[in-house]
């Protein structure tokens, strides 16, 4: 009922797959896993794509979803999984990771989260910073998060190209890129980027900030118009290439940004330059415009309960999330910390109390989605993931219960139709390379 | 006269009545006292002039006692914040951070915490919303430019409305490992010069103006915040990590007769049975799972459950920021998901912090103790659950805050902000 359909952006989004696909350098060698068909038979089921299915079967076939119902008949040779008194839903998706970029262990040499050398480092892209032993990704895995999206720090008005992964294992990168997802690229206002810059250095101040961004695209204008006639192999900008990817509607413009008056300033600034808002981050105040982030189209990702941290921060409510729901908003959980990843159900599900207790009408039906397939739309792959049906990749958490109690945990988790977590099978739980062999684990 | 209340949900406007002669009595409770591990499935609590008076299946209300039907909602103590900033910034970035620490090298274990606290800080009642009666604030980790481990005096509050919130100060002094940058060759050492320097001092207070005492360039101020904890009267609060460093600071503690409390502690269960052996208890963060340096290498989930079944005084402590201190439920219940059970996880957040911090009065459903009362719709513990009434030494507190006018100003209770 709250759900729309966005065929604009979908199509653009289909477009810059296009594009990219010609163009794209350091791509994506992600292989599925190896899977078995799978049927988890007599779980409650949240589809993110409707109301919920009691005693429910759904059936992982090829690395796909195959069907999901009641009474459905299972394939010979198919493992069978019990799902009788628990939950399954999609695989979690964090909007806003930076897992990997700033690691654990947070030592100096590992803070590679933010290039915050200028005030525009949208040359940079975080995937040139990801370490894929980062033992955060793995402790994601049990909170059934299968895919994030790694964004570069906010301390800079630009802070580069962000990266759409799969959480599985992986030597490589770009053994973990979801293949065709489009590019992002961080932006910030307010606070940040006038706190780090402040030393000596513009912008000083939050007009500084518009300043530095329309100069950036006025600039991007120019370098896009030469794009099209074809830049010189040693003309070539990497900044301009990434402000022009955002003009152009190739990559997805995702702004950090807290207070209502500003995200309205950024809107301003997006029709100045004709490109797409893809979604506000962390947005504290997003409840005081939803309906005008409904009609915009642009995606509100906050949290259940984190406000204060500063002054753009102080006026956050609980029933943020629960507001944009009730507008019609794209309403999205997210983490933005290695903690709170692994739990984005308990998050959404502070959400959702608070959504209650303000009055709102709200579902854990509703709630699944602000961690699965409303990022998804966000992120451009909700034609693939995000939701429980057919033809979908097979991302599937098998949760102990109601995956909105405390003390429910993901008991399986499915990547593409592989079992890559699975909490009773210890050989299930790769461990990162820097935690093996760490004598303080051996008794864990 | 008998009169009848029956509890509003969690949106009603509450208000704080002065607590009255008149005995109030709960029916119908369900309480989990968090003096004893069983839970009463249906009983009767009764508070007079700020105190319980009575608790359990099988009490009778007194005859004047205006009741309150609980009508099988839960009665838990109110919860214990530990080792929070709460009321001592409002914003934890830029405007008032200065308050999370001393900045002066004259004053660090004297720092002391209770002149920082606002008690019309806007967090108090955003805290109250999420069961909390007492919170035991401590003063930020140090400054490694200062080049002390020391970050000062602790201080009790109790979370009711108006402006005397204190109730005691100096209660502990925060020391932390990770606070200044020589190693460990240094600090430990100097830990113990420096509390010989004290009991000299304590001994013949001439000593410091005379210039004999040597460890560090003391200020007076600082001396006279560690004779306490010299003596044992008073704990230190130790933030330490890695097993090694836990044991350390045991052996240190037996020797000098220190009262000791670990904070942190990751590797913990890695010295479950030694710091059970020692009756050290330990404040916890039970989320950490992730090891930001070498010093947690052995960072779990697992860690509250074997620091229990090892027999360790647990106390479960939330993000140290003011502003989440109300989600120390939340945090209980994610040690429960992990093994913890459940009776140990309240107490955690109850009467473990109040007794651990030296407090006898309050903490857990006991005739006698201060009626701090939390009334839930279920089990505290689960998001999903609503509070439905809190009660600070016997006075029915508000629990609207800022966050809810905001919400009634712009989202409104029609359902919808079209």
């Amino acid at each position: 009922m709250k759900r729309c359909l966005y065929p604009a952006i979908f199509l653009s989004l289909l477009a810059s797959f296009e594009a990219s696909a010609q163009t794209e350098t350091y791509s994506s060698t992600y292989v599925p896993a190896a899977s078995k068909t799978t049927a988890i038979v007599g779980a409650t089921i949240l589809t993110a794509a409707g109301d919920r299915v009691e005693n429910g079967t759904i059936i992982l076939s090829g690395g796909k979803i195959a069907s999901v119902g009641r009474d459905l008949s299972i394939p010979d040779g198919a493992d069978i999984v019990d799902g009788i008194g628990k939950w399954v839903t999609p695989g979690i998706i964090d909007l806003h990771s930076h897992l990997g970029a700033f690691s654990s262990p947070g030592v100096p040499s590992m803070r590679n989260g933010n290039e915050k050398t200028g005030k525009n480092t949208a040359e940079v892209w975080v995937e040139h910073s990801i370490w894929p032993q980062d033992p955060g990704f793995e402790a994601a895995r049990a909170g059934g998060v299968t895919t994030l999206a790694v964004l570069p720090g906010s301390a800079n008005l630009f802070g580069g190209r962000s990266v759409t992964v799969k959480n599985v294992p992986s030597i490589t990168v770009q053994g973990m890129k979801f293949p065709g997802a489009p590019y992002g690229a961080k932006m910030a206002c307010g606070e940040n980027p006038i706190f780090y810059a402040s030393r000596g250095n513009d912008p000083f101040t939050r007009m500084g900030n518009m300043a530095g961004f329309r100069s950036a695209f006025i600039d991007a204008q120019g370098y896009a118009a030469k794009m099209k006639k074809g830049v010189e192999p040693g003309q070539r900008n990497l900044r301009n290439e990434t402000l022009a990817g955002i003009l152009n509607g190739d990559i997805a413009a995702h702004i950090h940004c807290y207070r209502a008056d500003e995200m309205a300033q950024m809107i301003d600034l997006s029709k100045e330059f004709g490109f797409k808002i893809a979604a506000f981050h962390h947005a504290s105040e997003a409840y005081k415009i939803a309906d005008l982030l409904a009609a915009e189209n642009i995606g509100a990702a906050t949290w259940g309960d984190h406000w204060g941290f500063k002054l753009e921060a102080y006026d956050g409510v609980s029933a943020n999330i629960g507001a944009l729901e009730a507008a019609g908003a794209n309403a999205i959980v997210h983490s933005d910390s290695s903690s709170l990843v692994q739990r984005l159900n308990v998050e959404a599900a502070i959400a959702l109390a608070a959504a209650r207790r303000a009055g709102l009408n709200v579902t854990r039906e509703d709630a699944i989605r602000w961690i699965t397939a409303n990022p998804a739309k966000t992120l451009g792959i909700s034609e693939r993931t995000g939701t429980l049906e057919a033809g979908k990749m097979a991302d599937v958490v098998l949760w102990s219960g109601d995956p909105f109690s405390i003390y429910t945990l993901a008991e399986k988790v499915f990547i593409d139709g592989a079992l890559i977590f699975d909490r009773a099978d210890t050989d299930h739980k790769a461990a990162s390379d820097f935690l093996l062999g760490q004598p303080a684990r051996e008794r864990l | 006269m008998l009169r009848l209340t029956i509890l509003a949900g969690a949106c009603a406007l509450s208000f704080a009545s002065p607590a009255l002669a008149r005995p109030t009595a709960f029916i119908n409770a369900r309480i989990l006292t968090a003096a004893a591990d069983d839970e009463i499935a249906s009983g009767t609590l009764v508070i007079e002039n700020g105190k319980i008076t009575a608790v359990g299946a099988n009490v009778s209300p007194p005859p004047d006692a205006d009741i309150v039907d609980a009508q099988g909602k839960t009665i838990t103590p109110g919860l214990v914040a530990s080792n929070t900033s709460i009321g001592t910034v409002e914003i934890s970035g830029g405007a008032d951070a200065a308050e999370m620490g001393s900045g002066s090298n004259r004053v660090t274990a004297g720092y002391d915490v209770q002149y920082a606290i606002n008690p019309y800080s806007s967090l108090f009642a955003v805290t109250r919303q999420g069961g909390v009666t007492r919170a035991i604030v401590t003063p930020g980790g140090g400054d490694a430019s200062l080049g002390t481990r020391y970050a000062g005096q602790a201080a009790i509050i109790h979370l009711g409305e108006g402006p005397d919130i204190l109730m005691r100060p100096k209660t502990g002094v925060v020391w932390s490992l990770g606070a200044a940058e020589s190693g460990r060759g240094a600090a430990f050492v100097q830990f113990q010069e420096e509390l010989e320097d004290v009991r000299q001092y304590s001994r013949r207070p001439a000593s410091f103006r005379q210039g004999e005492l040597r460890a560090r360039d003391w200020s007076e101020a600082d001396l006279n915040a560690l004779v306490p904890v010299a003596e044992g009267r008073t704990p230190v609060v130790a933030s330490v990590d890695r097993a090694s460093d836990i044991l350390a600071l045991l052996d240190v503690a037996a020797r000098q007769k220190l009262r000791l409390i670990l904070v942190g502690a990751s590797e913990g269960w890695l010295a479950a049975e030694k710091i059970a052996g020692a009756g050290v208890p330990v404040i916890l963060d039970v989320t950490e799972n992730l090891p930001s340096n070498f010093d947690q290498i052995g960072t779990s989930l697992e860690n509250a459950r074997r620091l229990h079944e090892a027999g360790v005084t647990l106390v479960i402590q939330g993000k140290r920021t003011g502003h989440e201190a109300g989600q120390l439920r939340y945090f209980a219940g994610i040690a429960v998901a992990h093994g913890l059970p459940y009776a140990a996880a309240l107490k955690a957040v109850t009467v473990n912090p109040a007794r651990v911090w030296g407090e006898k009065n309050f903490g857990a459903l006991a005739v006698g103790q201060e009626a701090d009362l939390a009334l839930w719709e279920g089990d505290p513990f689960e998001p999903l659950t609503e509070l439905s009434a809190l009660y600070i030494r016997g006075e029915r507190q508000t629990l609207r805050s800022r966050q809810n006018l905001l919400e009634e100003k712009y989202i409104g209770a029609e359902g919808a902000a079209h």
